[in-house]
């Protein structure tokens, strides 16, 4: 992980490492200079010590060698009675612990001689065995030089010759030695801790004279002194050596060597000790870069863990860090910005929530809330309010003065908010708004909000009414789903403007936008092609001959999986998604089709088609009607063009022009389903139409209802009066037929003529029909 | 007159020197029935030698009068001097201290060895010389003097002078052996000897050997800045 405290401890690490490494390698080197450096040290050392050792001895034998002989007892006594010289010699001896004391008379012999011996430690004096014999170096006697190296027997002795003299006669010599035996070397091994061996060369040939005590290697001793002296000494031993040479005749040799691994033993501990300390150091250091890392990372860490806090929409929690130094400012500054992200997120979550003209919560903060009341499966209402004629406001006032009629309706639909018990109120946009109430007494809550709004609004001496539709659904009883609830007031709300009422509760037949009529739209796209469409047609019986003369065609499909869907759920769908124009097309020139087919069988039948009101709109549609016509050669009198009373209602003037120019062709303009639009009588005068066709809603209980026959047996007079015929659809029974043949209605469609029926079943009925019809006439002739 | 009488003199004191010198190359006082033995001591160079010591020693019995020429072994300057003295056996020999400071003069190994302390300016004569023999001195104070006096058994003896002769009037005719002597003569026993079977005038040379040695000279070999102040 390449954190940020991991790096600084790396960083720590390699520093360390490196500092560690070169004063480790710089003191290993020094080590090892420092070993060589004390081991020569310590050998230059012996070796000066020795010189000057023995050097000592010797200038101290030499100066008590000539203050003896300077000594008038000695002179006195010099060549008297050997008793006396020799008590004389040991007297001065004694004075310096010599070993060996002698004087040599004029004559060149040794006219005493003592020498000092050792038996058990025991210090023993006895006269030397050269007494009376001649000094073997005479020449010695004459040289200047006094220090001399002298053996007796087995014993080597560091010698000074000092003449006795009287005045200028030299009365003999005296001469004192200090040998060189294990004590010397014990001596010096004491001083330098360096073992010392003594070899002598006599004659050419070297000789052991002495070891010192502690020196464990005896046997070869000589040899490896010898090696020491040439410089040869076996590795493992430190060594040097001092050569005194005695006018080439003798030599003393004197080897001082230690084994290294003892010598070194000592460096070799500091080392140890040092690596150890190094160690330490190393750990220390590395623990306490850990925690420096630790430290700089820490406070970083908390922000990141801040930070992603943050990130989560956490912005309660503050981030505290106990420093002053950049990083506490980035800590302080990083609370500043989450309080200012959060009252930023704040503003924008309110925003989001929020219209911004009236600050009402909008269509986000109502998909919240009904998700939270599906979930608590809570009851309760939608009403779904639409303020009437803002853009009459809009457009006159202003749109300022719009906006100010909104806020007022927010207001006021607020204040409702506030004193019942409405749970939320939502300003959707523009002139709509939705209120939820988990009261579910409808006319009560419209009461309440008539109440509120009945008042008009002042505005700048202008007096408006706040007049809102209202949607209404329920939940659960129109739907679980909240969201379809607030589709359902949607669609209720809706229906009133088809209807002009103010409130409209919501019920299934409203909907004609449901999830089936949507599949719907797609799959008409294919019906055409895939000739899933075919015409039905239904009889109108002429109330005056009895005889069928008009057949209406009506479109039925024929859908693959859902079986035959009724015109009613379909052709709004084609209105709406511009299909109708295709599907209008085909309907007339099959219906043409039909109509050829039939006048070949001897059927002459008037067709009525049915034509909607966008079909009204396009440009080429009288053209196409036309063409149509003469395409298939039928005569447009035998054609009858049934318009809703609604088609005509939305654009009057257009569809008058149009219908007139239909007329003029020869067609016969027929008002569908009159009575359902409030179409005024004003327009009926200025439709050129040949017919109306009252709506079956007032035929279908004519037995029952007085009212109907009121409005029926009036309208029948009213077209009547106006040159108008008169078809009656919906006749289910045999008292509606013969009162609207009393009444003087032209033509009859319904149940109780015949069904709706595909030409190939409807073609033998006609034909039967026709048949009886010439039968009846033939009777009647004859008759 | 008066230069006359100046060159008169100057004549004079030459003649006066001429017959001195002259009488120091021949045997003093002419004794009769006397031999004159005169003898001439020569460096290896041919040099005459000063202060060689010269004796005659009798070989024949001859009885020879005492010597009565005083012997004096003075100390002047913190040194022998003179550095060379030669006395007859039994003699009386003067230790004379000249000197401003305590001398104590020894000499030891040999048969004559002696020792005493002489005081500023004192004479000692109390030590007596039994035997003939080199008696080498020093003093137990002042380490660098160095004498000799040399005893011999005949009253003949003398020093060379600066010709590097010396001369004997013998009274006794017969055989004497010559001795010439310096302690720094290099040959054994540091003297050469001539017997000789004296009955006339003799004049005998002798020519050293080798070179002789230098006399040491008695002198402290360090610088005491105190003894000028002693």
């Amino acid at each position: 992980m390449k954190s940020l405290q991991n790096k600084i401890f790396l960083f720590f690490v390699l520093l360390l490492l490196m500092v560690q490494s070169i004063a480790f390698w710089t003191l290993y080197n020094g080590k090892q200079n420092q070993e060589a450096a004390e081991i020569n040290n310590r050998l230059t050392t012996a070796k000066t010590i020795f010189t000057e050792l023995f050097d000592r001895r010797l200038a101290y034998l030499s100066a008590f060698a000539e203050t003896a002989a300077k000594d008038y007892g000695l002179k006195e006594v010099f060549n008297e009675d050997t008793r006396s010289l020799l008590f004389a010699l040991n007297n001065h001896r004694k004075r310096i612990d010599a070993d060996l004391v002698m004087t040599v008379s004029a004559e060149g012999i040794v006219n005493g001689q003592l020498q000092r011996y050792f038996i058990n430690d025991a210090e023993k004096i006895r006269q030397g065995v050269e007494h009376g014999s001649k000094f073997r170096f005479i020449d010695w006697l004459s040289a200047g030089k006094s220090a001399h190296l002298y053996m007796i027997d087995d014993a080597l002795y560091q010698l000074s010759i000092s003449p006795v003299t009287v005045g200028t006669k030299t009365l003999g010599w005296i001469a004192f030695g200090f040998q060189i035996d294990q004590r010397l070397a014990d001596e010096f091994t004491s001083i330098t801790g360096l073992d010392t061996d003594f070899i002598l060369r006599i004659d050419g040939i070297w000789r052991l004279i002495s070891i010192s005590q502690q020196d464990a290697n005896h046997a070869d001793a000589l040899s490896l002194a010898l090696q020491i002296i040439e410089n040869n000494a076996p590795d493992q031993y430190i060594a040097t050596h001092s050569l005194i040479t005695e006018l080439d005749e003798q030599e003393l040799g004197v080897a001082m060597h230690g084994l290294k691994a003892n010598f070194v033993a000592l460096l070799q501990e500091q080392w140890w000790r040092f690596l150890i300390l190094a160690i330490l150091t190393l750990v220390v250091s590395l623990t306490s870069a850990y925690f420096i890392a630790a430290s700089i990372s820490k406070p970083i860490k908390r922000l990141v863990t801040q930070a992603k806090v943050i990130a989560s929409g956490d912005y309660q929690q503050k981030v505290t860090l106990n420093d002053n130094n950049e990083i506490g400012q980035l800590a302080d500054e990083f609370n500043n910005m989450q309080s200012a992200v959060l009252q930023r997120e704040e503003a924008i979550m309110h925003l989001a929530d929020h219209d911004p003209l009236t600050d009402l919560p909008n269509r986000n903060m109502l998909n919240k809330v009904l998700k939270k009341i599906t979930a608590q499966q809570q009851l309760f209402m939608v009403l779904h309010l639409n303020l009437s004629r803002l853009k009459d406001v809009n457009d006159t006032l202003g749109h300022d003065v719009g906006d100010e009629v909104i806020k007022e309706l927010a207001n006021r639909l607020q204040r409702l908010c506030k004193a019942k018990n409405f749970s939320l109120l939502v300003h959707l946009g523009a002139d709509e708004f939705i209120l939820l109430a988990e009261h579910l007494d409808i006319d009560e809550t419209i009461a309440q909000l008539q109440v509120e709004l009945e008042s008009t609004f002042d505005y700048q001496g202008i007096s408006l009414q706040l007049q809102v539709r209202i949607g209404v659904a329920l939940c659960p009883e129109h739907s679980a789903d909240a969201k379809l609830v607030l589709q359902m007031a949607d669609t209720a709300l809706h229906h009133t403007r088809g209807t002009g009422k103010l409130v409209q509760i919501y019920h299934p037949d409203l909907d004609v936008n449901t999830v089936e009529r949507l599949s719907l739209i797609n799959d008409l796209k294919q019906a055409i092609p895939a000739g899933e469409l075919e015409l039905h047609f239904q009889p109108k019986l002429s109330l005056k001959t009895n005889v069928i003369t008009h057949v209406e065609a009506l479109v039925r499909w024929q859908h693959p999986s859902l079986g035959m869907i009724s015109p009613d759920d379909f052709i709004h769908i084609a209105e709406q998604t511009g299909q109708i124009k295709a599907l209008t097309r085909w309907v007339f020139i099959t219906a043409l089709a039909q109509f050829n087919a039939w006048r070949a069988l001897g059927l002459n039948l008037n067709i009525a088609i049915n034509i909607a009101a966008k079909n009204l709109k396009e440009t080429d549609f009288h053209q196409f009607i036309c063409q149509s016509l003469m395409n298939a050669n039928v005569p447009a009198e035998k054609v009858t063009l049934e318009v809703t009373e609604s088609s005509v209602v939305e654009d009057p003037e257009a569809a008058i022009k149009l219908l007139s120019e239909f007329k003029n062709h020869g067609m016969k303009i027929s008002i569908d389903d009159y009575g359902t639009g409030y179409s005024s009588l004003a327009q009926l005068k200025q439709l050129p139409v040949h017919e109306l066709k009252i709506d079956k809603s007032f035929i279908q209980r004519l037995e029952h209802d007085d009212d109907d026959q009121i409005i029926v047996r009036s309208t029948i007079e009213l077209a009547h009066n106006m040159g108008l015929h008169v078809v009656a659809e919906g006749i289910e029974d045999e008292f509606s037929l013969n009162w609207l043949t009393e009444h003087g209605c032209e033509l009859a469609q319904g149940y109780y003529i015949s069904k709706p029926k595909p030409a190939t079943e409807l073609t033998p009925w006609l034909l039967e029909r026709l048949n009886s019809e010439v039968k009846g006439k033939e009777e009647k002739v004859n008759t | 007159m008066n230069s006359k009488l100046i060159i008169h003199y100057i004549l004079l004191l030459i003649l006066v020197l001429f017959s001195q010198i002259s009488n120091a190359t021949s045997c003093d006082n002419k004794v009769e029935n006397n031999t004159c033995v005169e003898i001439l001591v020569k460096s290896n160079t041919g040099q005459n030698l000063i202060d060689m010591v010269v004796y005659l020693e009798p070989l024949d019995g001859q009885v020879l009068e005492k010597s009565h020429k005083e012997v004096v072994v003075g100390q002047f300057g913190k040194s022998f001097s003179p550095y060379l003295s030669v006395s007859q056996i039994n003699s009386a020999v003067n230790f004379i201290n000249r000197d401003d400071i305590t001398h104590h003069i020894y000499s030891a190994g040999n048969e004559n060895k002696f020792s005493f302390k002489i005081r500023a300016g004192k004479t000692n004569s109390s030590t007596k010389f039994e035997h003939a023999s080199e008696v080498a001195m020093g003093c137990n104070i002042h380490d660098w003097m160095s004498g000799y006096l040399l005893v011999v058994n005949t009253p003949y003896f003398d020093k060379t002078d600066e010709h590097g002769r010396a001369s004997f009037n013998i009274a006794k005719q017969g055989k004497y052996k010559v001795v010439v002597w310096h302690p720094q003569m290099q040959v054994n026993t540091n003297r050469m000897t001539i017997e000789k079977d004296i009955f006339e005038h003799e004049s005998l040379t002798f020519i050293l050997k080798d070179e002789i040695k230098t006399i040491p000279i008695q002198e402290s070999d360090d610088d005491f800045d105190f003894l000028s102040d002693y």
